[in-house]
């Protein structure tokens, strides 16, 4: 259903991605695994619109959308739940929620859409009518998926949702991860944590410096050698001596 | 005498609050200092002024033609000069606005020309008597209550509709707002309209309360430092930095040398920012990229 065709993205003169691509089929969790600065988060913002491709296509539904802007693809269906959550703080928790429903006027559905945002995550019940910016770390990262799954998005994108969380909120989040996944909706997940994304991906992609390095499904991805030593620290550097490799000899 | 000038003040003072709002719901969704507001606050009040005095229109249709014509002109200062400018910098766009200002400001003297012109009154100035012997005419109780009404109005818009909502979302995170499929620069054109309609209802309010003249734009500014006493953000804050701007220019209209009214507003903007600089209501609010 998506499909990025060999798109370059410039920050100004620096080229941060060089020619990725990348196919998500209906019903897949697709993980994009990489180090700070690979350029994960660029490539989902060229995907929204908010940092346009200079070269290649992007494909959505069979349409072509390297050139709209974010809210339009938005409202093709494509969500993204941002790093650093972006939501509302002085919006209430249940604004910022009617907010993501935004391109919606169904009222009942939508009533039936908070129900189940609030099921899935008990805490935000609770604070509904605070202000968002009073909620903690982890409270702001479940209304940012909760608000992101308001608009019943045909695919939502995650942007490093375990960052500032700790381990058990991870496995919290990525345990709902899962279950979103489950019920239905197709996601594009971008993530450090290698270890925690394999168990949920159903395919998966390793980028290194705005290049995919490597793809496959998870146990392809995780008998690799490389992935095993520099994202699992496995290995013991029995591949190659880290130090040599540091030092540019193969 | 004080409570009188008071009670005249809080008049003056509401029209100040009306048109800092102005000022503030642009700023807050699109970062832009309008400096044209004051000068579209006196277009409206030409634009009123020529309609009373043609006399072809029954007064209450007066009023609507005017309100209506303000929101066409924030409508088109929007469009064809502030949108060009997205994604300029910042400075470059306030500058267009100042620039916006002197136009509006030259099209009324062609058109009406400079000398001051008296506003025909609709509203009867024979005054009514309040408690304490303290007296107000109609026209400034109907001043304090329409403004006072249409901050109420709007307050009430921004907290419990969607589309209010919408606009504090935009205001707080603009590409957050396009994430949510939010279209940004509707939103924006619709802040310009409802500046451009505060803005001909303060001028239609204080056209009465002075001479018109092309000029009248830089009483609107005086709503500047109403904004910014009120902490530059919040409807209760420009409330309050009008309230007291009006009343205190007015004391002191009344009680000190002449020509110290003028500079008077901006006399309590340094006392006030010296003591609170962030202002009455203003909370120091990271504004997040």
């Amino acid at each position: 259903m998506l499909r990025v065709e060999s798109i370059e993205t410039f920050y100004g003169k620096l080229k941060v991605l060089v020619g990725v691509s990348l196919e998500l089929k209906a019903g897949q969790l697709v993980a994009v695994i990489g180090a700070n600065g690979a350029g994960k988060s660029t490539l989902l913002r060229t995907i929204m619109g908010i940092t346009p491709a200079e070269y290649g296509t992007i494909e959505f539904l069979g349409r072509r959308i390297e050139e709209e802007d974010p809210d339009e693809i938005t409202r093709l269906g494509i969500s993204m739940v941002p790093e650093g959550r972006w939501i509302f703080t002085d919006l209430t928790v249940q604004e910022n929620l009617d907010m993501g429903a935004f391109t919606r006027s169904d009222r009942e559905g939508i009533r039936e859409d908070f129900e189940r945002v609030y099921s899935m995550f008990p805490a935000l019940r609770a604070r509904a009518r605070q202000r968002a910016g009073l909620l903690s770390g982890g409270e702001q990262q479940m209304l940012a998926i909760g608000r992101g799954l308001m608009s019943r998005p045909k695919l939502l994108m995650l942007d490093e949702p375990s960052l500032g969380l700790s381990p058990i909120l991870v496995r919290e989040i990525f345990r709902i991860i899962k279950s979103i996944h489950q019920q239905g909706t197709p996601i594009l997940l971008v993530e450090q944590n290698m270890a925690i994304s394999m168990t949920i991906a159903s395919y998966a992609y390793v980028m290194e410096t705005g290049r995919m390095r490597l793809s496959g499904v998870p146990e392809k991805i995780l008998a690799d050698e490389d992935v095993r030593e520099f994202y699992l620290g496995e290995g013991k550097g029995k591949y190659v001596s880290r130090k040599d490799r540091w030092k540019g000899k193969m | 005498m004080l409570m009188q000038q008071v009670v005249s003040g809080l008049a003056l003072g509401s029209v100040y609050a009306l048109v800092a709002l102005g000022f503030i719901i642009i700023y807050k969704a699109t970062d832009v200092l309008n400096f044209a507001q004051g000068d579209m606050m006196m277009f409206g009040a030409y634009v009123n002024y020529a309609l009373l005095v043609s006399g072809v229109l029954p007064v209450p249709l007066v009023i609507l033609a005017t309100l209506v014509s303000g929101v066409i002109l924030g409508f088109l200062i929007e469009r064809a000069i502030v949108r060009p400018m997205l994604g300029k910098p910042l400075f470059a766009t306030v500058l267009v606005t100042m620039g916006v200002g002197i136009c509006l400001r030259a099209v009324a003297g062609t058109i009406w020309g400079h000398q001051y012109k008296a506003v025909p009154e609709i509203l009867s100035i024979t005054p009514i008597n309040l408690a304490f012997g303290l007296v107000i005419s109609p026209f400034h109780l109907t001043i304090i209550i329409v403004s006072l009404g249409l901050v109420a109005l709007l307050s009430l818009f921004f907290n419990f509709t969607r589309l209010g909502t919408a606009m504090r979302a935009v205001a707080r995170h603009q590409l957050a707002a396009f994430l949510m499929g939010i279209r940004v620069r509707r939103i924006f054109s619709i802040n310009w309209m409802i500046s451009g309609l505060i803005g001909a209802l303060g001028g239609m309010l204080i056209g009465p309360l002075t001479f018109l003249s092309p000029d009248l734009g830089f009483i609107g500014l005086n709503a500047f430092p109403a904004a910014i006493i009120g902490g530059f953000g919040s409807v209760p804050g420009a409330v309050v930095g009008g309230l007291i701007l009006g009343v205190s220019e007015n004391i002191a209209g009344g009680y000190l040398p002449e020509g110290v009214k003028n500079v008077f507003p901006w006399t309590v903007l340094i006392v006030v920012l010296m003591i609170r600089p962030e202002g009455f209501f203003g909370l120091y609010e990271e504004k997040k990229v």
